[in-house]
């Protein structure tokens, strides 16, 4: 028996389900993703060959180097948003130095470009390649640049094939300063757990459940409806639970 | 009445659910064990294979059961129930020979004779 109550409380109950059941797919989708493993860093003299361009393979591998920033050189690299990259040489022990992108500021006088860490430092970074365009020449007053090349850098010693945006570093800056965002990202091992990413197609499956079920009583009910009133309830005596709906 | 049961057309169903039920069941007593195995003992370290095919199979059981409630046009409640009894363990063996016995109750044993609860007219 087709009334338009009881279907438009069906529908309204699929519609809910099938909402429900949609975020819980999401979730477990989630979940499943819990295990995003970080990797690694590995030695930085792994990544970079002196006297070679960062090779396309390392761009995004994460790093660790330790050094001394040498302040003196440090370059401020401007972006279009008004933003800037603050980039200063990591003097290393044996080896080319490798400029380390510490913090990303809005301002030159931002307290974290001073904020250069004396002494040793352990950098753990994402190993990234120089802008290929060295572009027109800067116009810029000293000790800024428009792009990231090793040439815009102009450092009296020799460079790394690249460079690295910094992630963490021991000891840690006194100022806190929005990191670098990578161009190349590190890599991660996306893990998926079976089991959760199994339930999310589950809940999506069961989400088609519904509209399934739901397409087949109303083609049962229109089927009643077709037959007429007298062959409607022929089972009325058995099924006395057909009014819950 | 396209979908009125007959013994005919709910016998299949029938059968399919009862089967699916008790496979379920078990797989749900074994994913108990094996929770108990990993977080209580700690004697496994990964109860996620037997999570998996508990996931799949109660799916499987899921779907038999509202297709053997929807041929049999049992109330939203009843299949709400059916459903939900296959997530407790061992409620799940009592609601596989509760349902049966409706089943029964409604079309008539043994099941392929001719439907007694059906009244002509």
């Amino acid at each position: 028996m087709l009334t338009t109550r009881k279907w438009i409380a069906l529908t309204v109950l699929m519609v809910a389900l099938i909402l429900a059941f949609g975020v819980l797919s999401g979730w477990q989708w989630q979940r499943a993703q819990r295990d995003r493993v970080e990797a690694a860093p590995v030695a930085a003299s792994q990544v970079f060959t002196p006297g070679a361009p960062l090779a396309a393979s390392a761009y995004g591998t994460r790093v660790a180097v330790s050094g001394r920033y040498d302040a003196a050189h440090q370059t401020l690299v401007q972006h279009g948003d008004g933003t800037y990259w603050v980039v200063t040489p990591l003097r290393i022990t044996s080896g080319e130095a490798v400029p380390v992108a510490r913090a990303t500021v809005t301002s030159i006088g931002d307290p974290a470009v001073a904020d250069v860490t004396p002494g040793t430092v352990v950098v753990v970074g994402v190993a990234q390649p120089f802008e290929g365009d060295p572009g027109t020449a800067s116009t810029l007053p000293a000790g800024q640049a428009d792009r990231l090349t090793a040439a815009g850098l102009a450092l009296p010693y020799a460079v790394a094939g690249g460079w690295v945006a910094l992630e963490s570093q021991q000891p840690a800056p006194v100022v806190a300063a929005a990191p670098v965002q990578p161009p190349v990202s590190a890599g991660s091992t996306a893990s998926i757990r079976l089991q959760n990413a199994s339930y999310a197609v589950q809940w999506l499956l069961f989400a088609g459940f519904v509209i399934f079920f739901w397409w087949r009583m109303l083609r049962d009910d229109l089927r009643d409806d077709r037959r007429g009133a007298d062959t409607e309830r022929p089972r009325a005596a058995t099924e006395p639970v057909r009014d819950v709906y | 009445m396209a979908a009125a049961p007959t013994a005919e057309s709910v016998r299949g169903a029938l059968l399919r659910y009862r089967i699916m039920a008790f496979v379920v069941g078990v797989t749900l007593l074994l994913f108990c064990v094996a929770i108990v195995l990993k977080y209580v003992t700690k004697t496994i370290e990964s109860d996620s294979v037997i999570a998996i095919a508990h996931g799949w199979l109660f799916m499987i059981y899921v779907l038999l059961g509202l297709d053997l409630g929807f041929r049999m046009r049992w109330s939203f409640g009843r299949l709400a129930l059916m459903t939900l009894s296959g997530m407790v363990p061992f409620l799940s063996f009592y609601a596989e020979h509760k349902v049966t016995g409706w089943v029964r109750d409604e079309l008539g044993t043994p099941a392929g004779a001719a439907p007694a609860a059906e009244p002509a007219g």
